[in-house]
C-alpha cells in the first residue's frame, strides 16, 4: 500500500519550487488521492523541521479542507486540487485551490458539541476541525474564479521559534 | 485500509473490529457496512481496534458515530445517500456512553481528532484489551 501511494505520489506531483520557497501538488479531486496530499504535506513539513505534532495538525487539517472540496464542493464531478505549501517566517502557510461551486469555509458556523450523540450531526466536523488545528483561514474567490483556502500554522518551524 | 475481525466470549459475546491502517473519506464507509453486516449477523457488542490506525479524519469520526447508533438498533443513512441524509439525522432516544461500542488503544493522534470532536465523552475508551472485553 505504501508504495503503491509513493508511486502515485512519484506520478502525479507537480512540484515547483517558487522563489517564494513555496511547493506545490496537483492531484484529481478524488478521495484516493487523500493519502497523496497527506504524504505530501509530511514530506514538505518534514523538510522545513516541523515536529511531528505540528506536523499531525498540519496533515489532519489540510485532509479536512481537501475531502471538504471533494465531498462536498466537486460532488464527484471531475476537477483538480492544487495545495501549495510555503514557509512565512516562523509559520506554514498551506493553499488549497479548486474549481469547484464557490464556497467560503470560513463562514460554517460551529457545530454544537454538546448536544447527546443522537442529536449530534453526522458529519459536519471537517472545518471545526481545521479551525481548531489552525491559527488562521482565509478564503477568497481567485482571478481566475474558484476557491482558495489558506490555512496557517505559526511558530512550528525549526530554528524560528522565540526562546 | 484492511479490517479483521475476531470473535471472543467475555459476558457477552464480543465482536473486535479492528482497523489497520488510514482511516479517511476514501474508505470510513467500508467500516461503517462492516459493523451493518455484524449487526445483521446478530452481534450486539462490539470493540473498536484502533491501535493499527495511525491516521483517522472527520470521516473516521462520521464512521465510529455510525456504528455506535448502529449497535444500538438505529440505522444511520446509507452513505450512498449523500453527507445531507447525515447532516439532516436526528434521533430521539436517550443518549450517554455508550454500551455496545467500546474504543480500543487510539494512537494520541487519533485521540487528538476524538478529542477535537468530543466523541471521547460518548466511548469507553480501555488500552487493555482483556479489561476492554471483560468491561460489556
Amino acid at each position: 500500500m505504501l508504495l503503491l501511494v509513493a508511486r502515485q505520489y512519484e506520478e502525479q506531483i507537480e512540484e515547483k519550487y517558487h522563489m517564494s520557497n513555496a511547493v506545490s501538488l496537483r492531484v484529481a479531486a478524488d478521495v484516493a488521492q487523500l493519502a497523496v496530499i497527506r504524504a505530501f504535506v509530511e514530506q514538505q513539513a518534514r523538510a522545513l523541521g516541523v515536529d511531528a505534532f505540528d506536523m499531525y495538525d498540519l496533515i489532519l487539517a489540510v485532509n479536512e479542507a481537501a475531502t471538504n472540496i471533494v465531498v462536498h464542493g466537486y460532488r464527484g464531478r471531475p476537477g483538480v486540487i492544487e495545495i501549495e505549501l510555503r514557509q512565512q517566517g516562523d509559520a506554514i502557510e498551506i493553499r488549497l485551490r479548486d474549481q469547484a461551486p464557490l464556497f467560503d469555509p470560513t463562514r460554517v458556523p460551529a457545530p454544537d458539541l454538546t448536544q447527546p450523540l443522537h442529536k449530534r450531526s453526522l458529519g459536519g466536523m471537517g472545518v471545526h476541525v481545521m479551525r481548531e488545528l489552525m491559527d488562521a483561514m482565509h478564503y477568497r474567490v481567485t482571478p481566475e474564479g474558484g476557491n482558495e483556502l489558506t490555512l496557517v500554522k505559526r511558530a512550528i518551524v525549526a530554528g524560528s521559534r522565540k526562546e | 485500509m484492511q479490517l479483521t475481525v475476531d470473535q471472543v466470549e467475555g459476558r457477552v459475546p464480543v465482536t473486535i473490529l479492528a482497523i489497520h491502517g488510514d482511516l479517511d473519506a476514501s474508505n470510513y464507509e467500508q467500516v461503517i457496512a462492516k459493523a451493518r453486516e455484524l449487526y445483521a449477523a446478530g452481534r450486539r457488542h462490539l470493540l473498536l481496534d484502533c491501535s493499527d490506525m495511525p491516521f483517522m479524519g472527520s470521516s473516521g469520526v462520521v464512521a465510529i458515530h455510525s456504528i455506535a447508533l448502529l449497535m444500538r438498533g438505529e440505522m444511520p443513512p446509507d452513505p450512498a445517500a449523500g453527507w445531507q441524509a447525515f447532516h439532516s439525522i436526528d434521533h430521539a432516544r436517550a443518549d450517554g456512553i455508550q454500551q455496545q461500542v467500546k474504543l480500543l488503544s487510539p494512537q494520541p493522534k487519533v485521540m487528538r481528532t476524538l478529542q477535537m470532536t468530543s466523541m471521547v465523552d460518548f466511548f469507553e475508551i480501555h488500552t487493555d484489551k482483556q479489561a476492554a472485553i471483560a468491561s460489556f
